[in-house]
């Protein structure tokens, strides 16, 4: 009787474990710039965050998704940035590459359905922004 | 019975003339005694019936069988080593969601492992642990948003060559 409650509650840890640590990530790159053309509907969800930055317009450039945990999952994305993902959503390894060259690395724990913002890469009529989201 | 004067008792008979008594035959002696009988009736009791198991033996039997399940539903305490060895015991343990206390309790009984607080759904803002900026730049703001439940990383005065 023990014993089966012990595995019972061993399976809930690891399920539990499952569930932190497992999810989809979407991967959004986004152009902000200070001339007019509003948000971008495919940034609905997001627009409460974007707007809060000081820009004009908001457009989805490329869009991806990774599948958590990560190994070493790389991906292209449109303007030649390049992002490396590796870990589990409660630690992730992130890397940012611009033709190449690296731009930023960070770890981060994120959580489900609150996106992490990534900006301040240059462009020459605004900013990139990427934005991160466990669904 | 064979030292009986048979001799004399046979005499004696002759003697009184009492050897010559008439037999009836079996069938008229039956025949008178269903005369007799006829009409008449047998009223003794009847024999009570006969008890096989009576009822101190009924429950002496009950009460063994009672005592003998209840001995065998009762788990008998364990004073074996063997025994002993074969109980749980928590070498490690990780708990890889968000949570309280961790108590173990390991008596003769079993093993209980309790975790406090176990948050299965996400809690908090996102957590930057560790960021390093490989290019040239002025400042690096990091913010949560609770209103939009989002952080934000910001990189300030970024160059790219």
């Amino acid at each position: 009787m023990m014993r089966r409650r012990i595995k019972l509650i061993a399976l809930a840890l690891m399920f539990g474990a499952c569930l932190a640590s497992a999810g989809t990530m979407s991967v959004r790159l986004v152009h902000a710039t200070d001339a007019e053309g509003g948000m971008d509907p495919r940034l609905s969800d997001i627009s409460g965050i974007l707007g809060s930055l000081r820009f004009e317009s908001f457009s989805l450039l490329d869009s991806d998704t990774v599948r958590l945990p990560a190994e070493e999952v790389r991906i292209r994305m449109a303007q030649g940035y390049t992002l490396t993902c590796n870990g589990t959503q409660g630690d992730l390894a992130i890397e940012m590459n611009h033709n190449g060259q690296a731009l930023l690395k960070t770890t981060a724990t994120l959580r489900r359905g609150k996106p992490l913002i990534l900006g301040g890469f240059p462009t020459r009529e605004g900013k990139i922004i990427l934005v991160l989201k466990v669904e | 019975m064979k030292n009986m004067p048979w001799r004399e008792i046979e005499k004696t008979l002759r003697e009184t003339g009492r050897d010559d008594v008439p037999v009836r035959d079996s069938d008229a002696f039956w025949a008178a005694f269903k005369d007799r009988a006829e009409g008449e009736t047998r009223n003794e009791p009847a024999p009570a019936p006969v008890v096989l198991f009576p009822a101190w033996l009924k429950a002496a039997a009950c009460f063994a069988v009672i005592v003998t399940a209840a001995a065998l539903l009762i788990p008998a305490p364990s004073n074996n080593s063997i025994v002993d060895a074969e109980l749980s015991e928590i070498t490690a343990i990780e708990v890889a969601a968000a949570h309280g206390e961790i108590t173990t309790d390991e008596s003769a009984e079993g093993t209980i492992v309790w975790v406090h607080g176990l948050e299965l759904e996400d809690a908090g803002p996102n957590q930057i642990k560790a960021f390093d900026v490989a290019v040239d730049h002025s400042a690096v703001t990091i913010m949560n948003d609770e209103s939009t439940n989002s952080t934000i990383l910001w990189i300030h005065g970024m160059e790219l060559k």
